[in-house]
């Protein structure tokens, strides 16, 4: 991830200090909820490590989530056309 | 009649769907093809017997494309398909952990017949679970279905269901931080957005309406019986997105059925009396700070988390030591509420719209080096260049000098470089395409199920898969839906099929037994029934044994058509999908 970069928790009208949440505090929690993920499968290591394999799971998991995407994002989009519901 | 500690509750689902093919992409297909291909499997794979509403719904009769009234399973949920749509309903559930334990037993079989049904081109067929599509800014719903009383007199039955809406309302406006889906972008030219909680809220456009195609509303009117007509009714909620997340959909279930409690035992107080519900939807829906403020009538404002708090704490008196499920529903809306409070990321492990904007869409916006308020005046920007009935966003090539000049001052007020106009114009897809793979029930495409496998998504309570596979199978103990399971295996060792016919509330058995009435959803035997049951089974000229095909069907192969989307022109006629489907096949 790029460093720093604002990720905006607000469309606009919420107070200063909870718009924006900064990609590096979205990758922390993201790691604290992979190590709690972790000690809840029971998986035991030093905090470091545990703090390393987060990251490479995480890694590993973007990877499997970018692998979903097709090789047309735009024709899957406009070809999920459905008619109107309930 | 006191209020009611009990209840039936239950969902319906509208599914989205298509054909996805190696190399070809998504395809539309004829729906209700694909409906037939899919029930094909079911017959193959479970005991059913044809659900028939008795002409309760005659405009749907006349319209066999429209709507097929489907199958009841075993388990009591019903299979059926409704204005281009796979639907599923769950089984009368006992509480709401139930209806959400029969749901994702729903969303199991269906993704079970998917993988099974023979699929044009050899391509797999997709059922997305979700209330919006990207390309025509199209809805479809998940309602809910909750079980009320009726007071016996009209006029003060009509005054309690006005003072019911009135007092629901705010909650229902504000609920959906607990339990919203998440969307991308906006159905509101007026009120753009890069992503909001609620799928539904853009669709929802008055408080209070009989109607679920059009006038979609807050409150739905719509006054049918759900067991004994003269007791009780149906409060039928369409506002609602459908979850993947199990903890999402449970708290949206349990906490409307504490409303509804509250409000039967005249215990709300006062609510907070939103000057506009409706735009308050939306304003909640587009603030995923979770700290706008909803102005009142008569002055002050309110937050949405404000808002669900007072109704926590008035149900704080339903706390008893002996009941732990409702303990653990308690404990869960606080929770969610101080976390919501403190940071909506914290529900990053269980509210649908913060799982997709903590896993999904934050990482690849940190590599866009883009943020939400960026990507929400881009949106604003392609949903004024949008064409065609797919709403095509042109490529920056395709705009003409006139356009650039015309929205020069939009990128000016936003600081955006038409330089950025590819980059975002490609993200804007990958995000919706994304979004679309969290809903989708394959387990072997979906985002939802690979977040759920690396331990990132709360099961929801007790939803372990072996109650959940059990659950394909069994009907709940505690409801009406076990007698219609009765119904069922006894059909199934008489080799009836088409003979017998079930609604939600009614049993229609060959003479002389006729019409058997289920009038209490929560009784699961009804002697009446049994006792019809043994009668038909002493007579010896009960319809031969056979094989069970779908009413009006031979067994020959259900044709598909592919319907080729052409992008930059209306795809369908002006009478719709239905019209064009009458039109291919000949009617």
């Amino acid at each position: 991830m790029s460093g720093g970069q604002r990720f905006d928790l607000s469309s606009g009208a919420a107070p200063a200090e909870r718009q924006e949440t900064t990609s590096e505090e979205l990758a922390l929690r993201r790691s604290q909820a992979e190590l709690a993920a972790a000690a809840r499968r029971g998986e035991q290591a030093s905090l470091e490590q545990a703090a390393a394999e987060a990251r490479v799971r995480l890694e590993r998991l973007d990877e499997q989530i970018e692998s979903l995407l097709s090789s047309d994002p735009q024709e899957f989009v406009i070809r999920f056309l459905q008619t109107g519901g309930q | 009649m006191t209020a009611m500690d009990r209840r039936v509750y239950g969902l319906e689902t509208e599914y989205g769907l298509n054909l996805e093919t190696r190399g070809q992409g998504l395809s539309q297909l004829d729906p209700g093809a694909l409906f037939s291909l899919l029930e094909r499997v079911l017959l193959e794979r479970y005991p059913t017997l044809e659900s028939d509403s008795f002409g309760r719904r005659p405009e749907a009769v006349r319209d066999p494309i429209q709507i097929r009234e489907g199958r009841f399973l075993e388990s009591g949920a019903r299979f059926y398909y409704d204005t281009g749509h796979v639907e599923w309903a769950t089984p009368e559930a006992a509480s709401p952990e139930q209806a959400v334990l029969y749901d994702l037993a729903g969303e199991r079989t269906l993704a079970e017949l998917a993988a099974a049904a023979p699929a044009p081109r050899g391509g797999r067929l997709l059922l997305i679970k979700n209330n919006v599509d990207y390309a025509g800014d199209r809805t479809y719903g998940c309602h809910e279905n909750y079980q009320i009383e009726r007071r016996q007199r009209q006029s003060e039955d009509s005054r309690f269901f006005a003072g019911l809406a009135a007092q629901l309302v705010p909650f229902l406006v504000t609920r959906q931080i607990l339990c919203g889906a998440g969307r991308l972008g906006s159905s509101d030219p007026r009120a753009a957005a890069g992503y909001q909680i609620s799928q539904r809220a853009d669709h929802v456009d008055r408080v209070a309406s009989g109607e679920t195609r059009s006038a979609r509303a807050i409150v739905n009117t719509r006054d049918e019986p759900l067991g004994d007509a003269a007791h009780h009714r149906r409060l039928h909620l369409i506002l609602g997105d459908a979850n993947r997340s199990p903890h999402a959909a449970w708290l949206k279930l349990g906490t409307t059925g504490l409303v509804l409690r509250l409000v039967e035992e005249r215990a709300p107080g006062t609510v907070p009396d939103l000057a506009d519900p409706v735009a308050a939807l939306r304003t909640v829906s587009r603030d995923i700070a979770c700290t706008a403020t909803l102005p009142l009538r008569g002055g002050g404002s309110i937050t949405a988390v404000g808002v669900q708090r007072l109704y926590l704490e008035r149900a704080e008196r339903f706390r008893t030591r002996g009941d732990a499920a409702l303990g653990r529903l308690l404990d869960a809306w606080r929770r969610d509420l101080d976390d919501l409070a403190s940071d909506p990321m914290l529900l990053a492990d269980r509210a649908d719209w913060v799982i997709k904007l903590a896993h999904l869409y934050g990482p690849r916006l940190a590599r866009a080096q883009t943020g939400w308020r960026e990507v929400g005046a881009w949106d604003l920007l392609f949903s004024r260049l949008r064409h065609g009935a797919a709403r095509v966003v042109p490529d920056l090539a395709e705009l003409t000098p006139a356009q650039t000049a015309r929205h020069q001052h939009l990128l000016d007020r936003h600081r955006l470089r038409w330089a950025d106009y590819a980059a975002q114009r490609r993200l804007h897809y990958e995000l919706r395409e994304l979004d679309l793979r969290y809903h989708d029930l394959d387990p072997e495409h979906s985002a939802f199920s690979l977040l759920g496998d690396a331990g990132l998504v709360r099961p929801g309570p007790g939803m372990d898969p072996a109650r959940i596979a059990a659950a394909q199978r069994r009907p709940p103990d505690e409801t009406r839906a076990c007698a219609r399971a009765e119904v069922i295996r006894w059909a199934h060792r008489q080799g009836l099929g088409g003979e017998v016919l079930l609604d939600w509330g009614r049993v229609s058995l060959p003479p002389p037994a006729g019409t058997v009435w289920l009038e209490d959803p929560l009784a699961p035997t009804v002697p009446s029934l049994s006792h019809a049951l043994a009668q038909l089974g002493t007579l010896a000229d009960l319809p031969a044994a056979g094989p069970l095909p779908p009413r009006g069907r031979d067994d020959t192969e259900v044709p598909i058509h592919i319907l080729d989307v052409e992008t930059t022109a209306a795809p369908f006629p002006a009478g719709g999908l239905g019209a064009l489907l009458r039109s291919l096949l000949g009617r």
